[in-house]
């Protein structure tokens, strides 16, 4: 039974990042990759590590994929050109390297054992002990690189914000000037449309 | 009795009991809107089907089966059919985790009123909870179409936005009960007082992302019908339109067994301890039961009351309310939870 349902989970997560990356539609992209994630969950409950599925369900599935979807139809992303495959030197290096070090830690693996989760991240309590006491460090280290890295997306979004403010006053002027000598009406913009209409009901 | 069969038996049992008085209770649910929004405005409502309207309900379920199916041609086919069952089985999901009810004695055997006593019972809800608004999300972009597009961009904006503020408003439970589980938290309730008089603050911030992660009113705005027609169901017709109220009432009634269980004591009778509802043995569990179910009704009946009497927030209205004050005063509350259980004398 659990062999099978080992299977199953980790046969899915595969399958649907490999659909992931296959499909063209980027909203069907993502909605690929939520079901691997939720593979992935189901594989943390089989190990009794229920708090990291949840949190994998949580953050990513629940939260961070969402985003992914927000974005994209926010922005209208169309479906992706087939382009067909071009080899290149530089592609096939990486791919080779790639397929050794997988085949490597393949290796290193040595054979399959059905194991259990480490107590430690089975349930929360232990878990937020571990953080609190002997990781706080680190801990608290990656949250202010976090909170550093959230901060400088709201300076450089504040910047180009106030650039277009200042450009933004400046359009309409520039309209007007072009208008003007067109119309020969240097004053109100207006009059030249008021004459405009005035002479069509006249004619 | 084989003790396994009895455990997938009593399993089986809990399972279908509670997914059953969450849809009929969804249903009636339906009918108490109308009815009650008919009485808050001096009409009468739907009360000609059977005693008072009370089968409304099957009539609404008979006709909506019967009409047409209507798919558009621009749909995206697959996501549009499979989006309402998306909004739908996330609703259905949580119920596994909520305690219905103190333990049940059948044939000498103890059976908790709750289909799973996980320890991340909390987390557990909200993981699955965040799963249910891809369905809207979904909805608005399979249909192709302009207002459900721009239901479904608010939607996905909105619950992101309120997700956390609901989850920083419930770490102050948790800190003081020490425990994810919803038996740990009824428990440390029917000792001491209600979570809702302890930690007012985030009751009323829970109570507020209630409103905006169900979508109702006043925060509504992904179905906003002034702007944008239906939202995200504009396109969908026949069942799978009533696919949509059926998730959207039956999260409404899982948030208002959270709010029982988090806040309101879940089954605890005000004044009765817990060792005198345990005397009373299988009765105690059932009026225990009946304590959680009248919470919840009342709670779904605060559900109507503010959506016909509060009108809608503008979108940028509900944004700032979730950034500006839900999260600061989420963690707020922490800080505050954190500084009252210090230990006196560490400071």
């Amino acid at each position: 039974m659990a062999e099978l349902l080992f299977w199953l989970m980790g046969g899915g997560m595969v399958f649907f990042t490999m659909l992931t990356i296959w499909s063209r539609n980027p909203v069907h992209c993502t909605v690929f990759m939520i079901l691997s994630f939720a593979a992935t969950a189901g594989l943390f409950v089989m190990l009794d590590a229920y708090l990291i599925a949840a949190m994998e369900v949580l953050v990513y599935a629940g939260a961070i994929l969402m985003l992914f979807l927000f974005v994209i139809m926010m922005i209208e992303l169309r479906d992706e050109e087939q382009e067909g495959l071009r080899l290149n030197p530089l592609m096939l290096v990486a791919a080779a390297t790639f397929l050794l070090l997988l085949g490597r830690a393949v290796g290193d693996l040595g054979p399959v054992v059905q194991s259990q989760a480490n107590e430690m991240i089975g349930s929360p309590a232990p878990l937020a002990e571990a953080l609190f006491t002997r990781f706080v460090v680190p801990f608290e280290a990656v949250s202010l690189l976090l909170l550093g890295a959230i901060l400088g997306v709201v300076v450089l979004n504040q910047r180009s914000r106030d650039e277009r403010a200042s450009i933004g006053p400046a359009t309409p002027d520039a309209g007007g000037g072009s208008a003007a000598p067109g119309s020969g009406a240097p004053s109100v913009p207006g009059a030249g449309a008021g004459a405009g209409v005035a002479d069509g009901s006249a004619s | 009795m084989n003790e396994t069969v009895f455990y997938f038996a009593t399993t089986l049992g809990k399972i279908v009991v509670f997914t059953h008085l969450a849809l009929i209770l969804a249903a009636l649910m339906v009918l108490g809107e109308r009815r009650i929004s008919a009485v808050m405005q001096s009409r009468l409502g739907p009360n000609r089907v059977g005693y008072g309207g009370l089968l409304q309900p099957i009539a609404d379920a008979l006709k909506f089966f019967f009409k047409e199916d209507v798919v558009p041609g621009q749909v995206e086919k697959v996501l549009y059919i499979l989006a309402p069952a998306i909004t739908v089985i996330p609703a259905l999901l949580t119920i596994a985790v909520i305690p219905f009810g103190p333990a049940l004695t059948i044939f000498g055997t103890e059976v908790p009123l709750v289909i799973a006593d996980l320890d991340i019972g909390i987390l557990f809800v909200f993981a699955i909870a965040s799963l249910g608004v891809y369905g809207v999300v979904l909805a608005g972009w399979a249909s192709n179409s302009r207002y459900p597009l721009l239901g479904g961009v608010r939607s996905s904006a909105q619950m992101i936005s309120y997700e956390l503020v609901l989850g920083l408003s419930v770490i102050g439970i948790f800190m003081s009960t020490g425990s994810l589980r919803l038996l740990d938290v009824v428990a440390a309730q029917q000792d001491g007082v209600w979570f809702a008089f302890s930690q007012p603050l985030g009751f009323l911030l829970f109570v507020i992302c209630a409103f905006a992660e169900t979508n109702r009113l006043p925060f509504d705005t992904p179905e906003a019908e002034t702007e944008l027609v239906a939202g995200y169901h504009t396109e969908y017709s026949s069942m799978k339109f009533a696919m949509f109220f059926m998730g959207e009432y039956t999260a409404m009634f899982v948030f208002a067994a959270l709010i029982s269980t988090l806040f309101l004591g879940g089954w605890d009778i005000p004044f009765v301890t817990a060792e005198q509802l345990a005397a009373w043995g299988n009765w105690g569990s059932l009026l225990g039961f009946v304590s959680f179910f009248t919470k919840c009704l009342c709670f779904m009946f605060f559900y109507i009351w503010v959506r016909w009497t509060i009108p809608r927030f503008r979108f940028d209205q509900t944004m700032a309310l979730g950034w500006k004050v839900g999260i600061p005063a989420g963690v707020a509350n922490i800080v505050a939870t954190a500084f009252i259980l210090l230990p006196p004398g560490t400071l």
